[in-house]
C-alpha cells in the first residue's frame, strides 16, 4: 500500500515538476516523511507516554520528551542534509538499444558536509553510482556521497548513475530520486528531479552485407571503406579549414596535413533511407546505424536523409549525435 | 577524520543482509549493557549480572554464537534462574528484569540492521521503565548515557560514522544540547493527564525501613541506617522544636508477649468504614491552599502505604486519608517521591505532674478505647505482673500509677543502648529485672505491658522522632536512625496521652538526637562505617548536606512536578490558569525555539571552510593589527614579523618569531 501511495504521490509531483537544466534543492522540492523505522520509533514513544501517564512518572515524561525532541531535530537535520545542493546533468550520451543508461550528474554547490545521500535513477534501479570523495582540504570533513568510488578519482563532484536498459527510441530522461536518512534513520528526506535532457537510444549497429546496398553510387561505395589516401592530402597551410586537418595522421606522424579539397568533394557520402528500406524497419535502421558510426569513426563527411528528417553534410560528434537522434526517433 | 561507510544497499531496504560490525558499534552495545546493568543493580538479582556478562562476550567473539548448544544452554539456564527467582508472583520489577534479560540476549545475535533497531528500541523502553524504581539524579545521568550510546548505534546503523567513539559522542551531545530546550518546554507545559487505567506497581524491592510489627531489637537495627525517610517543611507560624516532633507512622495494638503488631481486624474495619480501598488509581498529589498553619512532607518511596504525621494533624492534600487512631495512609504503595500536606494547629499540651506526657488532640483523641487495648496474653512475664499488682495494692489513681511507673524508669538504673542484650520468651521480665539495658522499643514495650496489666488501655506507636534541621532551605530531614517507639495510654479524665519513657532514660535522645544520646557508647552507625566516617569528616558531611539539598530541589521540582505544579506555574505567570492558555503558551515557546534552531542550522551551512592553520594565521594577523601592523599582500608570517620587528615592543619579538616559525611550518609544508 505504501508503494501505491508513493507512486501516486510521485505522479502528482511529476505533473507539476518543471524540467530544468539545473535543479537546486529547496523547501519546494524536498519532501520529508518518517521512515518505517521512524514510525516504529513514534509508536514506541506513544507506548512510553502511556506508561508515563498511567504511572504518573515525571521522569518518564521527561525521557519521552527528550526522545521526541531528538526526533523533531532529526527532521531538520535530514532536510538540511539535502537543502542547497544543485544538480546538473553533465552528460547523457546516446546509448545503444539494450545497453543500460549512464548519466553523469555534477554537483554545483556543496556548502557544507553532507552525509549519506542516495541517488536512484528510474525509481527502480540503482545499478551503479560513482563516488565523490573528499574534496578540499584534508582536515575539512569529507563531502561524501552514498556511493562507491569508481571513476570518482578524476571526476570530482560527479556522480554517474546507471539505469535500466531501453529499446530504441527517444525518451525524456527519467526522474532521479535523491534521498537521505540522516542522521538516525528515523526520517527520510527525498526529492525527484526531472532534467531537461532527452535520452537517445539508437538501434544496435549491424554491418550490412557487402553489395546489398544496391542503390548507392559506385564511387562513393568504393571510397567508403578505403579511408584516407596520402596522395589526396597536402601540407597544412594557414587558412585551411580546421575540420580538414587529418588529425589521425598528425597523431601518428606528427605532421599537419589537410585533405585535398578535390578529393574531399568526391568522398561525400549521402546515406538515404530508401537504399536500406528493403530490409524491414529495424534491420534497416541497424544497418544504417552501422554505416553512420563507421563513417563518423573514419571522420568522413556524410549526410543522412530519413523520412522523419534530414541531417545535412557534416562531420564531428555533434553531427553524429543528430544522426543517431534521427535514427532513434524513426517511427 | 570523519568518514562515511555506506552500508550495503540491501540493508536500507529490508534489513536482510548482514551488517558489517565496526568495533565502535560493538563497544557501544557493550556500553549499553554495562550501564543498564549498573542502573538495574539495585533491583535485579545478582545472577542477572552474570548472564549480562556472558551475553556481552558474544558481542566480541561472534564465533561463540556458532556453537548452538552453548547458546541454548545459556539461554535456558537464564530462563530457569528467572523462574526460580520470581515464580508466579507478578510485579513490575519482574517485568523490568525480564525485559532487561531479553534485550541483552538480543546482543548475542545482532547480525542485521533490524536486530540493532530491536536492541536500541528495547533499551529506550527499558530506560523509561527503570524510572519507576529509581528517581535520583545519578540514575537519570546513567540513563542519559545509555540514550547517547543508543543514538550512536542508530547513527552507525545508518552509516553515519565519525571514526571514533569520542567523535560520535560529541556529535550526539551537541544534538542533545539543542534538543534539551524543546524537552524542557514539553515537560513544563505538556498537559499531565489522569491515569488511563490502573496498573499494578507493587514491587518486591526490599529496602531498609519499618515493618508493621516490633520485636525487641528491631528499631535498634534500623538505627544503623542513615538513609533518608522523608523531609518536612513547616509553615512560618509553626516553628517546631526537636522534642515536639513525634512523627507517627502506625499504631501497634496487639501483643503476644514478645512482639507488638498492627491489629489487622481493626485496621480493615477502619479502612472499610472510611471507604479506603487498596489498588485504586494513582492519585496525583494536590496540596490544598489553607490559611491555617500546615506542614508539607516529601516522602521517599518506601513501597508501603502508611504516611507520617504529627499528632492532631488534619489532611490538606488529596492523596492521603485518615484511617483512625490519628494515622494516615495512601491508597497505593508509595513508589516514587510523594508530597503531601497536613494542617496542624498546635503541638498539643502537656499534662501537669506527668513527666513526658502530652495530651493527644485530633479527631480520635477522645475516642473510647476498645477491649483489645488492654488485651494481653496469659502467663507471660509473671514477674512484671506481680510488680504491677504490688503497686496497685496501694490503691493509686490512674495518674498516680502512671507516675509511679515513670519514676521507676527514671530512678532504677536503666541504661539506653544501641546494643541491647538478647531477650528470651518473657522478654519484659528479663529486661526489667535483669538486663536493664535497652533501646526505645524495650522501654515502650514494657511500659505498655505494665499499663495493660493494670487495665489501663495502652498501645505502641511506631514512627520517627526529631530530625535534622536544614536552616538554609528550611526543611527537616528525617533519617532511618530517627526511628522511635513510644506509648499512648488512655487515662480516665485525661483521655489519650502520649508517654515516652525513653525521654526519661536518655533525655539527649529527645532533646538532641540519637548520636548525642549514645555518644559515650560509640555505637552510633557502628555498622555503617562509611556513613559514620563521612559524618565525622567535616568536608564530607558538608558535601552530603549539599547533595541532599540538591536532591531536595530535584525531587521537588523535577520528580514531583505534576498537574498542580503546572497550575501554580501558569497562575504565577499569567495570574490565571486555563488549559487552553497553557497549550498556547507551550506552542508559542516551541515556535520561537524552532525558529532559533532552524536559523542555527541554516547559518551552520555557511560556516567557515578554512583549515586550522589558516584560521591560526588569520588570528595572528588580527593580533598584529591590534598593534597597528598591517599585513601586505602576499607576505609570509616570517616576512611580516621581520618587517614589523622595529615597531614592536622587544618583549614581543621572541614569541612572535616562534609563532611565525610554527605557522610557516603548518602552512607551507
Amino acid at each position: 500500500m505504501g508503494c501505491a501511495i508513493s507512486r501516486i504521490f510521485k505522479n502528482f509531483v511529476a505533473r507539476r515538476a518543471q524540467k530544468n537544466k539545473v535543479h537546486e534543492l529547496t523547501q519546494k522540492n524536498i519532501y520529508i516523511f518518517p521512515s518505517k523505522q521512524g514510525g516504529v520509533f513514534l509508536l514506541m514513544l506513544l507506548l512510553m507516554l502511556v506508561t508515563a501517564i498511567n504511572y504518573q512518572s515525571s521522569l518518564i515524561y521527561l525521557f519521552v520528551f527528550i526522545l521526541f525532541s531528538v526526533f523533531v531535530l532529526s527532521i531538520w537535520l535530514c532536510f538540511f542534509n539535502l537543502h542547497g545542493v544543485r544538480f546538473r546533468v553533465d552528460s547523457c550520451p546516446a546509448i545503444e538499444a539494450g545497453n543500460s543508461l549512464r548519466v553523469k550528474f555534477s554537483l554545483l554547490d556543496s556548502g557544507k558536509d553532507r552525509w549519506g545521500v542516495r541517488a536512484v535513477l528510474d525509481n527502480e534501479k540503482v545499478v551503479e553510482s560513482a563516488g565523490l570523495e573528499s574534496k578540499g582540504r584534508p582536515e575539512s570533513p569529507a563531502f561524501v556521497w552514498f556511493a562507491n568510488a569508481r571513476d570518482g578519482a578524476s571526476s570530482g563532484s560527479v556522480i554517474v548513475l546507471e539505469g535500466q536498459s531501453y529499446s530504441r527510441g527517444v525518451y525524456a530522461l527519467p526522474g532521479v530520486k535523491f534521498e537521505t536518512f540522516f542522521p538516525f534513520g528515523l526520517v527520510r528526506a527525498w526529492t525527484w528531479l526531472w532534467f531537461d535532457s532527452s535520452l537517445i537510444v539508437y538501434p544496435i549497429p549491424i554491418a550490412p552485407p557487402v553489395g546489398q546496398d544496391a542503390h548507392a553510387s559506385d564511387q562513393s561505395q568504393e571510397k567508403k571503406y578505403k579511408g584516407t589516401e596520402p596522395d589526396d592530402s597536402r601540407r597544412f597551410q594557414s587558412g585551411d579549414a580546421l575540420r580538414r586537418v587529418m588529425w589521425r595522421h598528425y597523431a601518428l606522424r606528427d605532421e599537419l596535413m589537410v585533405q585535398d579539397s578535390a578529393w574531399q568533394g568526391s568522398s561525400n557520402t549521402a546515406l538515404q533511407w530508401e537504399t536500406y528500406a528493403g530490409f524491414g524497419v529495424e534491420q534497416a535502421l541497424s544497418f544504417l546505424c552501422f554505416d553512420v558510426m563507421h563513417l563518423a569513426r573514419e571522420n568522413l563527411e556524410f549526410s543522412l536523409t530519413m523520412p522523419n528528417g534530414e541531417v545535412a553534410m557534416g562531420v564531428g560528434a555533434q553531427h553524429l549525435d543528430s544522426c543517431l537522434a534521427l535514427l532513434a526517433g524513426f517511427k | 577524520m570523519k568518514k562515511f561507510n555506506p552500508p550495503k544497499q540491501e540493508n536500507q531496504k529490508a534489513g536482510v543482509a548482514r551488517l558489517e560490525f565496526s568495533s565502535v558499534m560493538k563497544r557501544l552495545i557493550a556500553l549499553c549493557i554495562g550501564f543498564q546493568a549498573f542502573a538495574f543493580f539495585s533491583i535485579a538479582p545478582v545472577w542477572v549480572l552474570l548472564f549480562l556478562g556472558i551475553f556481552s562476550l558474544y558481542i566480541f567473539w561472534p564465533k561463540l554464537a556458532a556453537v548452538r548448544f552453548v547458546r541454548g544452554g545459556v539461554i535456558i539456564s537464564c530462563l530457569v534462574s528467572f523462574g526460580l527467582t520470581y515464580g508466579k508472583a507478578y510485579s513490575v520489577e519482574m517485568a523490568a528484569v525480564f525485559l532487561l534479560l531479553v534485550c541483552c540476549m538480543k546482543a548475542t545475535e545482532i547480525l542485521r540492521m533490524r536486530d540493532v533497531l530491536v536492541f536500541v528500541y528495547t533499551m529506550f523502553y527499558l530506560s523509561a521503565v527503570s524510572f519507576l524504581f529509581e528517581q535520583g539524579i545519578g540514575h537519570v545521568l546513567l540513563e542519559l548515557s545509555v540514550l547517547v550510546f543508543c543514538l550512536g548505534l542508530l547513527m552507525l546503523a545508518n552509516g553515519v560514522e565519525f571514526g571514533s567513539l569520542r567523535g560520535q559522542f560529541s556529535g550526539i551531545a551537541k544534538l542533545l544540547a539543542v534538543a534539551l530546550p524543546f524537552a524542557v518546554v514539553f515537560f513544563l507545559f505538556f498537559p499531565r493527564m489522569a491515569p488511563l487505567w490502573s496498573l499494578p506497581i507493587k514491587t518486591s524491592h526490599a529496602k531498609t525501613g519499618m515493618s508493621e510489627e516490633m520485636s525487641p531489637g528491631d528499631i535498634a537495627d534500623l538505627s544503623q541506617s542513615a538513609e533518608r525517610v522523608f523531609r518536612a517543611t513547616f509553615s512560618e507560624s509553626l516553628s517546631p522544636k526537636q522534642h515536639q516532633l513525634y512523627w507517627r507512622a502506625m499504631v501497634l495494638d496487639q501483643f503476644d508477649g514478645r512482639t507488638w503488631r498492627r491489629g489487622v481486624d481493626r485496621l480493615n474495619s477502619q479502612r472499610f468504614a472510611r471507604g479506603i480501598s487498596y489498588g485504586a488509581k494513582y492519585e496525583e498529589p494536590k496540596l490544598f491552599e489553607t490559611q491555617r498553619p500546615f506542614y508539607d512532607v516529601m516522602m521517599d518511596p518506601h513501597q508501603e502505604r502508611w504516611a507520617y504525621a504529627l499528632n492532631g494533624s488534619e489532611r490538606a492534600s488529596n492523596n492521603i486519608h485518615e484511617i483512625g487512631l490519628g494515622a494516615f495512609e495512601f491508597k497505593l504503595d508509595v513508589v516514587s517521591p510523594t508530597p503531601y500536606r497536613l494542617i496542624l494547629d498546635s503541638f498539643g499540651s502537656s499534662v501537669d505532674g506527668l513527666a513526658t506526657a502530652m495530651k493527644l488532640s485530633g479527631s480520635d483523641a477522645a475516642s473510647s478505647p476498645l477491649a483489645q487495648d488492654v488485651a494481653l496474653p496469659r502467663s507471660v512475664n509473671p514477674k512484671t505482673r506481680a510488680l504491677v499488682d504490688s503497686i496497685l495494692r496501694a490503691g493509686p489513681t490512674e495518674s498516680e500509677f502512671v507516675r509511679r511507673l515513670l519514676e521507676m524508669f527514671a530512678t532504677e538504673g536503666f541504661a539506653y543502648t544501641l546494643k541491647p542484650p538478647l531477650l528470651g520468651d518473657n522478654s519484659i521480665d528479663e529486661f526489667l529485672f535483669s538486663a536493664k539495658r535497652g533501646f526505645c522499643e524495650h522501654y515502650a514495650s514494657s511500659l505498655a505491658f505494665m499499663l495493660r496489666s493494670a487495665d489501663i488501655p495502652a498501645r505502641i506507636v511506631l514512627g520517627y522522632q526529631g530530625g535534622e534541621y536544614n536552616a538554609e532551605l528550611d526543611y527537616w530531614l528525617i533519617r532511618q536512625y530517627d526511628a522511635h517507639a513510644w506509648v499512648e495510654a488512655y487515662i480516665s479524665g485525661l483521655g489519650w496521652v502520649r508517654l515516652d519513657p525513653t525521654a526519661l532514660i536518655a533525655p539527649d535522645r529527645i532533646a538532641m538526637n540519637l548520636e548525642a544520646a549514645v555518644a559515650g557508647e560509640g555505637t552510633f552507625l557502628s555498622e555503617s562505617p562509611f556513613t559514620a566516617f563521612s559524618r565525622a569528616n567535616a568536608l564530607l558531611s558538608w558535601v552530603m548536606r549539599k547533595s541532599d539539598e540538591v536532591n531536595y530541589r530535584w525531587q521537588k521540582w523535577v520528580v514531583g512536578y505534576g498537574e498542580s505544579s503546572q497550575i501554580s506555574l501558569i497562575s504565577n505567570l499569567f495570574g490565571e490558569f486555563s488549559w487552553r492558555l497553557m497549550l498556547w503558551f507551550m506552542l508559542g515557546l516551541l515556535g520561537v525555539l524552532s525558529c532559533a534552531t532552524v536559523l542555527y542550522f541554516w547559518l551552520g551551512r555557511y560556516r567557515s571552510k578554512l583549515s586550522k592553520p589558516e584560521r591560526r594565521f588569520l588570528r595572528f594577523v588580527a593580533f598584529l593589527r591590534a598593534f597597528g601592523v598591517r599585513r601586505e599582500l602576499g607576505e609570509t608570517p616570517r616576512a611580516l614579523v621581520a618587517r614589523t620587528r622595529p615597531t614592536l615592543r622587544p618583549s614581543l619579538h621572541r614569541p612572535l618569531a616562534q609563532r611565525a616559525e610554527s605557522l610557516e611550518k603548518d602552512l607551507y609544508t
